[in-house]
């Protein structure tokens, strides 16, 4: 391994002349990722970049969208909103469609499983597991839940009153 | 189901008054009050979430509701604090430039240290007594391990503080390790006189997919983002490569490390991104960081002053100079 070193020996002559080193922390962090991936997992979930991304993708393009008013931050988490919901309609109806594909194959292997293949009305769609577990409170849309709350948090003005909220559903 | 990481916004921290901003004899003391500050903002935010006085099995939990518009029961947990490098020091109490998992010498950071053989973790515990107690050994104990007196609000919560920080590939290989090696490459060019060369390259990198073209050579660019970075970790090992074609002999152990420098970092790099892992590819990881360490002395120069610099060149041309006379009177003798 060190045959090299003799060939390169007025380089490492120089460096050792020269006031620096590496000695910055960055380059120590490095030596524990393997352990910290033994521990913890795969290091991607763990890059700020994401998050980073999220400064400009939730709050700038929200902000932009809204009026500029003092009243821009429910504008921002509202704008913020309808993208999302416009996201969870897509993999829906991805979904459904993705279902009809499957039960329309298994129907050529399996006749019986003709009435799976059969149209549903828009009703059942809403209530399929896509949109969530099953343990849905009431009966209510989510929709309607997530307005009450929002309605709820906006009426306490103190930050305290509204982790009390929070724990107060248990 | 795939994870999609949703952030929720739960608090703005204080920008607090920047040293440059203050005259230098107080310093200190305005860094005392920015800690005390911090922490008592933070403090107030986390103090729900895990000020319980009896953590028992059952309590801590309590039914939330989540965007989705379904009650999730949950037990909120302090796992992990992403951030930049000086608000971890801040956020630990630590002095800066020491390192926030282990306590490693600043002077054997650069050390390449195999992973049976890790320095002991920071122990939070330990300072938050030193930091109770007033006698001034207490805070002798403390310089000694680099850490300021005070209270931290993390040091009072249930979870392990040198664990709270997570490897942050954005900060840590993209803007931190590539930059620096991005530094250390064009040093090394400069210095072998293949600078030329190596922008000229650099420059005729063609676009492809999720990758722009270049229209400005490294001294250029006055700041990189992540992205920047990430696209050039991808052609970086093959402009190298490239622009240390056609070496005389003397030159070629000395290029054969710079690439092999270069490459031990980028594999690193690229192993670090992985989504899944087992335990080759872990050892594959610890390999190419070994032999990142074995090779980046040849990189050092960009580590010095600019004075540091000039002194090594002329040393190296004598060093040259003698090498030769050398080899002349062996091949004459």
């Amino acid at each position: 391994m060190n045959a090299w070193r003799d060939h390169i020996s007025h380089e490492i002559d120089i460096s050792k002349e020269l006031d620096a080193n590496f000695n910055f922390p960055k380059i120590h962090l490095m030596s524990h990722w393997a352990k910290q991936i033994r521990r913890y997992g795969a290091l991607q979930q763990y890059s700020a970049e994401r998050h980073e991304q999220a400064h400009k993708m939730n709050l700038k393009d929200g902000w932009n969208a809204s009026n500029h008013n003092l009243n821009y931050l429910p504008q921002v988490i509202t704008f913020q909103r309808h993208i999302l919901c416009f996201e969870i309609r897509e993999l829906n109806l991805q979904a459904v469609a993705q279902r009809w594909e499957n039960s329309a194959a298994a129907c050529k292997f399996f006749p019986s499983g003709a009435d799976l293949a059969a149209p549903r009305s828009s009703q059942s769609y809403a209530k399929s597991e896509f949109m969530g577990p099953h343990n849905r409170h009431d009966g209510k849309h989510p929709d309607a839940m997530i307005k009450d709350f929002r309605a709820l948090l906006d009426n306490t003005q103190d930050a305290t009153h509204r982790v009390a909220i929070y724990s107060g559903t248990r | 189901m795939p994870s999609t990481h949703s952030v929720v916004m739960v608090a703005l921290l204080p920008i607090l008054i920047k040293n440059r901003n203050i005259p230098q004899k107080r310093v200190d003391e305005q860094q005392q009050t920015n800690r005390e500050v911090l922490n008592e903002v933070l403090w107030r935010v986390l103090h729900p979430l895990t000020f319980k006085p009896n953590p028992t099995a059952e309590s801590g939990y309590f039914n939330v509701l989540c965007a989705d518009g379904n009650f999730r029961r949950c037990k909120p947990v302090l796992a992990a604090w992403l951030a930049d490098w000086p608000e971890y020091s801040d956020l630990h109490h630590l002095e800066r430039h020491v390192f926030f998992w282990c306590e490693c010498p600043k002077n054997k950071l650069g050390d390449y240290v195999p992973p049976d053989k890790q320095h002991p973790q920071e122990d939070h515990n330990l300072y938050r007594t030193l930091s109770d107690a007033n006698p001034k050994a207490a805070d002798a104990e403390l310089s000694s391990h680099h850490v300021h007196r005070g209270f931290n609000v993390f040091r009072h919560i249930p979870c392990i503080v040198s664990d709270l920080p997570k490897p942050d590939l954005l900060h840590t290989m993209q803007i931190g390790m590539l930059d620096h090696l991005q530094n250390w490459i064009f040093h090394f060019m400069n210095t072998h006189e293949r600078l030329d060369k190596y922008n000229a390259i650099w420059l005729s990198v063609p676009a492809y997919h999720n990758l722009t073209p270049k229209n400005k050579s490294y001294e250029e660019v006055s700041q990189w983002n992540g992205k920047e970075m990430k696209e050039m970790s991808r052609y970086l090992l093959g402009v190298v490569t490239q622009s240390l074609q056609g070496r005389s002999p003397a030159q070629r152990p000395i290029f054969n490390c710079a690439i092999e420098c270069t490459r031990a970092l980028l594999e690193f790099y690229m192993y670090a991104q992985y989504k899944s892992y087992d335990d080759a590819i872990l050892s594959y990881m610890e390999d190419a960081l070994h032999r990142f360490h074995t090779f980046k002395d040849i990189v050092l120069l960009g580590r010095a002053g600019k004075k540091a610099k000039a002194k090594a060149n002329a040393l190296r041309t004598e060093l040259i100079k003698k090498r030769k006379v050398d080899e002349e009177t062996n091949a004459d003798s």
